[in-house]
């Protein structure tokens, strides 16, 4: 039995075989630790400038005004009325959707279980093409209007950086290579998910791509990423959809964008044969269950023992397993099932 | 001074990369090249974050560096920035 207690003396390289081996009082004992110790330095860090009480999940949205400073100027908070900034308003309302559908869905308080206050800062910089989740906050570009627009104003890009949040609070998965890859993998399928939620699509109607509203005419492609065809969202579009293609260089904390394509995809194929809501859940559990340096084999391997755990509580299809087998069998991932 | 800066990883995950010579009064060329020697601590729980790797080749040699969202300095910042806009 390992306590918690105990954990925080055994070294990191023991905890993560004890996790890798389904010990969860050990993966937790992992990440909370690795939390606290980066909690407490950023805390150091931001001491002058961060208020760190606790909240109950209220968004607030700060206009950066087109500099590069975050928290410049508090220009709506939960409750406020509609202001004239439509890119105030929309990172207002998609981020309240995104806390929705946690909360309605998983039954989730705020990104972290624990009603953390959602934090944006919209206009951020000058014609900077980029959103980003910084451990405590979210900040979006307006784009340079020549290639991208308002990122602050897309649902999925919304939902895909407070998913880098949940993924921060439950499973802390490193940000580089494998486990990195997944990061950047839960973000855009719950970016996904949330996204059909939002436009009451079903899946046969969906287009299954990411920032495809962030991208202008003169982008070459129709969005960042395409989970249904990795490598063919634009021209930059490395992502592979196999491990026969897997990006091995250094570029991207060793493409953490780039290989999300493969378990992207997998996730694709498995929605068409169970349905996304069936998927979220398994999704939803299993990241819940995985650790920071968690790789391809130990995602699929918890994603087969999580199916499994939901079909005995008959929450699932019963042939989940199956799907989500054959699905990633076909991007080069063949699970072992026993 | 000669720079080269390539900006990678980022939300989009589209590399860029940008090459060429500017002309800066020699305060404005120290300024940057002590910028880019001095090292600040990154945030790790930065996700989507652009990584940016600056090379500037000035009169008494070459300084490189890697820097993060969080860590990048602000003077670098603002001649990227500049040098987005005039390759606009
Ligand atoms: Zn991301």
């Amino acid at each position: 039995m390992c306590t918690k207690a105990h954990c925080f003396i055994i070294p990191p390289y023991l905890l993560e075989k004890l996790a890798k081996h389904g010990n969860n009082s050990c993966k937790r004992a992992l990440n909370d630790s690795a939390r606290i110790v980066e909690r407490r330095r950023s805390s150091l860090n931001n001491l002058l400038l961060r208020n760190e009480a606790e909240g109950n999940g209220d968004r607030f949205i700060y206009d950066s005004k087109n500099q590069f400073e975050q928290r410049l100027e508090l220009v709506r908070k939960e409750g406020q009325d509609a202001i004239e900034d439509e890119s105030v308003n929309k990172a207002y309302d998609t981020s309240g959707f995104v806390r929705k559908y946690f909360q309605e869905t998983f039954g989730l308080n705020s990104i972290d279980g624990n009603g953390l206050d959602i934090i944006s800062n919209v206009h951020y910089g000058e014609a900077y093409n980029n959103a980003y989740w910084d451990g405590d906050e979210m900040t979006y570009g307006d784009g340079d209007g020549r290639e991208f627009t308002d990122f602050a104003s897309a649902i999925d890009v919304v939902a895909h950086e407070l998913v880098h949040g949940v993924t921060q609070f439950f499973a802390n998965l490193e940000y580089q290579s494998q486990p990195g890859a997944l990061n950047e993998h839960f973000s855009d399928v719950f970016g996904t998910v949330i996204k059909q939620k939002y436009l009451e699509q079903d899946i046969s109607e969906a287009d299954w791509l990411i920032g495809d509203s962030v991208v202008t005419e003169e982008f070459p492609g129709v969005a960042i990423r395409s989970m249904k065809a990795p490598g063919t969202a634009n021209d930059f579009d490395t992502q592979p959809d196999h491990m026969d293609n897997y990006y091995n260089g250094m570029g991207d904390n060793q493409g953490v964008h780039i290989n999300s394509g493969i378990p992207n995809k997998a996730f694709y194929l498995s929605c068409l044969e169970i349905g996304i809501d069936d998927c979220a859940l398994i999704w939803f559990e299993t990241l819940k269950s995985l650790w920071r340096t968690a790789d391809f084999n130990d995602m699929v391997e918890t994603l087969v023992s999580t199916a499994q755990q939901l079909i005995s509580e008959n929450r699932i299809s019963e042939n989940a397993v199956e799907a989500i087998s054959n699905s990633f069998s076909q991007v080069g991932l063949t699970p072992i099932v026993v | 001074m000669k720079y080269q800066i390539n900006i990678e990883g980022g939300f989009t995950g589209i590399p860029k990369q940008f090459e060429g010579e500017v002309k800066l009064d020699k305060n404005k060329e120290r300024e940057m090249l002590d910028a880019v020697a001095e090292k600040r601590e990154d945030h790790s729980h930065l996700r989507d974050g652009f990584t940016y790797t600056v090379k500037f080749t000035g009169d008494d040699g070459v300084y490189e560096s890697q820097f993060g969202e969080s860590n990048l300095p602000s003077s670098i910042r603002s001649f990227i920035t500049d040098i987005q806009k005039s390759n606009g």
